[in-house]
């Protein structure tokens, strides 16, 4: 019995050296950046809400193009967006849930599946940037550095079916929240830049970027802007997050 | 002020419009109403090169000489109401016609749907009256979508006219492999003037539809029975196997239904057995966001390559009749044949369906370029309809597209009265 005990000792200490010299399993610098992390997560999204939101395409000519829709999520991989304005969006409602996201067009009268990567609007945003997860859902904090007032945390997809390979977050850490992400593929390309601005006390706790800029090297001269009018937390049913919810999400309001 | 000047107060002004971008949005004007009513209307010309050669032609035209058969015109008015109260809604959707074909104007105003809906909580509904219940997975043609009209291949987002009936359903979710359940019911009465278009036979008939979210598959099983269609059973599936490459099916069975056909000397057979219709699809996104919708389609209740021919050869001598006697009385046969037997879509029994498009191509916002291909693979024929949209204005649309139709004699693309047929949608949405 005493010779058992001693051998179990013996393995876990050998384990737990093991485990604290590995260097990806580094563990006290890293435990910080993904608690960072998830408070950035906590701060720009609270666990169950809704929210209105105007999207503005910019063309390089400085023409514009807005799209105004109502939003609601809940817990960490649950969103829909309806579209309210303009009148060739009304009703159009996307649902994402994980990986799977459907479009459900009034015309059409049933959802067919879409993909993260498309972008519903047109523009720089795509469906992932709209209907963002919770970071810390797909992403991994890989390291974390210092850059002036800021804390930049460097994230990894965890898995292939997330939008951009790698993204290099910009933290005040004043108030926990986001100032800049640039959005790369796995080939090191820089696909776009993400700026937040304006923080805003939406009210019951919320105060978080009231603005999202993003732009593209790869569509020069072309911005778009996101704009959160409301951000109210408020308690949803599963329910609402199904197909056959889809054309009544306009009921929620 | 000297012109330097002013261009330098100009240059001032903007940069400092720009450095002052307000974003911020009233969302007052968009506080829900008990009241909502909106809609479209579109004008639709057309131009179709006639095919001189064309046997469907000939049968369309042949009491119709020296009309004008190039030239089609379509405005169309879709107006949409809603009321709101409590938990109960009621909606009503109707469509008007105005159209000029062969130079006659005629005028359709109908009632799509009408109906009014009950959901006291999140997950149960409850709704009764005129209502289109689109069921399936495929986007070119659905056969499980057993009660409702056909989708018109070469526009799958026509709206369409809905059934009288009466459904119930229920949906429970949660965060679980299995994560939604849903059940539809379904009450479809046919009696006197309800439910007429839905089937000959008077009485009740039910449908079901069970809905699983499984392991991120979205799975239906579903069913049809009662005296005014033939009873039906079926199941359809989706899944993302990747973000970008999705697939999709769809399966249906029918034990005994009808099938007629017509002989090359206009006789009518109609036999009963079991009928499979399936499809299979898939949708495809490439990093370019090039989207590739492509989709098999097996219909068994379908015309074979065949029994078009014979068709075909009974309208040739039917109109070599016509222009020898003058007496049209094999015409009008032909003409009922073609309505009756032949007007349903797909016509025959193996489709391949392609459809690319590409989104805002050369970097162009809001312009949408695709085409697509309709082949029938029992007879090699096909339709080839390239497209353009454009929605740069926020209440406008503009459509733009060519169908080509390729196709042997005796051949169903190859038959059709145009050779080709170009079409302008312009909508205006309120």
């Amino acid at each position: 019995m005493y010779r058992r005990a001693t051998l179990l000792t013996i393995c876990l200490t050998l384990i737990a050296l093991a485990v604290s010299l590995h260097p990806g399993m580094a563990a006290t610098p890293l435990s910080l950046g993904e608690a960072l992390l998830r408070e950035v997560d906590q701060r720009l999204q609270p666990e169950s809400y809704e929210s209105y939101r105007k999207l503005i395409n910019i063309e390089p000519d400085g023409r514009r193009k807005e799209f105004v829709f109502y939003g609601a999520k809940k817990g960490r991989d649950s969103v829909l967006m309806l579209f309210l304005e303009p009148a060739t969006e009304r009703g159009r409602t996307t649902l994402r849930l994980g990986d799977n996201m459907w479009l459900y067009i009034p015309s059409v009268g049933k959802p067919i599946r879409i993909t993260s990567l498309q972008s519903v609007t047109g523009g720089v945003f795509n469906n992932a940037d709209i209907m963002s997860l919770d970071y810390s859902v797909e992403y991994s904090v890989t390291s974390q550095s210092k850059d002036g007032d800021h804390t930049v945390l460097d994230l990894k997809a965890k898995t292939k079916t997330v939008a951009y390979d790698r993204l290099k977050m910009w933290v005040d850490l004043t108030r926990k929240l986001p100032v800049k992400i640039e959005c790369y593929a796995a080939t090191g390309l820089l696909i776009k830049t993400l700026r937040f601005s304006d923080v805003k006390d939406f009210g019951d706790g919320v105060v978080r970027p009231s603005v999202v800029e993003t732009d593209s090297p790869l569509q020069k001269g072309y911005r778009s802007i996101m704009v959160f009018a409301t951000v109210t937390p408020r308690p949803l049913d599963d329910e609402v997050f199904t197909l056959s919810f889809l054309p009544k999400v306009d009921t929620l309001r | 002020m000297r012109p330097a000047l002013l261009v330098l107060a100009l240059l001032a002004l903007s940069g400092a419009a720009l450095a002052s971008e307000d974003f911020t949005f009233d969302i007052s004007a968009l506080e829900p109403k008990p009241w909502t009513v909106q809609g479209y209307c579109e004008l639709q010309p057309s131009f179709t090169s006639p095919d001189p050669d064309s046997l469907l032609r000939r049968l369309r035209l042949f009491d119709k000489e020296g009309v004008d058969s190039r030239t089609q015109m379509l405005a169309r008015l879709q107006l949409e109401a809603a009321y709101r109260r409590g938990d109960a809604r009621l909606y009503l959707r109707t469509n008007s016609d105005l159209q000029r074909e062969l130079e006659q104007w005629d005028h359709l105003t109908s009632l799509h749907e009408g109906y009014v809906s009950w959901t006291p909580r999140t997950g149960l509904a409850l709704e009764a009256g005129k209502k289109v219940m689109r069921w399936g997975t495929g986007y070119s043609w659905s056969p499980v979508a057993f009660i409702e009209r056909p989708k018109d291949p070469d526009d799958p987002e026509l709206p369409r006219e809905g059934f009288f009936l009466l459904a119930a359903e229920r949906v429970t979710a949660r965060p679980a492999t299995l994560q939604t359940v849903g059940l539809t019911l379904v009450l479809l009465p046919v009696s006197g003037d309800v439910g007429s278009d839905f089937g000959d036979e008077p009485g009740l008939n039910a449908a079901g539809k069970l809905y699983f979210l499984y392991a991120d598959t979205d799975i239906d099983i579903l069913a049809l029975a009662g005296p005014s269609q033939p009873t039906r059973f079926g199941f359809d599936f989706a899944r993302n196997l990747e973000p970008h490459f999705e697939v999709h099916g769809e399966y249906a069975y029918a034990p005994a239904e009808d099938r007629s056909w017509a002989t090359a000397e206009g006789e009518v057979f109609t036999a009963r057995g079991p009928v499979h219709r399936g499809l299979l699809g898939l949708r495809y996104l490439t990093p370019s966001e090039t989207t590739y919708i492509i989709e098999y389609q097996h219909n068994e209740a379908g015309a074979s390559a065949s029994e078009i021919e014979d068709f075909f050869d009974f309208i040739s001598a039917a109109d070599a009749h016509f222009h020898e006697t003058g007496d049209d009385s094999l015409l009008q046969r032909a003409r009922w044949l073609n309505q009756e037997l032949y007007s349903e879509r797909p016509l025959g029994r193996h489709y391949l369906y392609a459809r690319v498009s590409q989104r805002e191509p050369w970097n162009t916002l809001y312009l949408t370029a695709a085409a697509t291909l309709q082949c029938n693979l029992s007879d090699g024929s096909f339709s080839l309809t390239p497209e353009a949209v454009y929605a740069r204005h926020d209440d406008w649309e503009m459509r733009v597209r060519v169908a080509v139709l390729v196709g042997a004699d005796r051949s169903e693309f190859g038959e059709r009265p145009g050779r080709y047929r170009f079409g302008l949608r312009l909508r205006r949405l309120f």
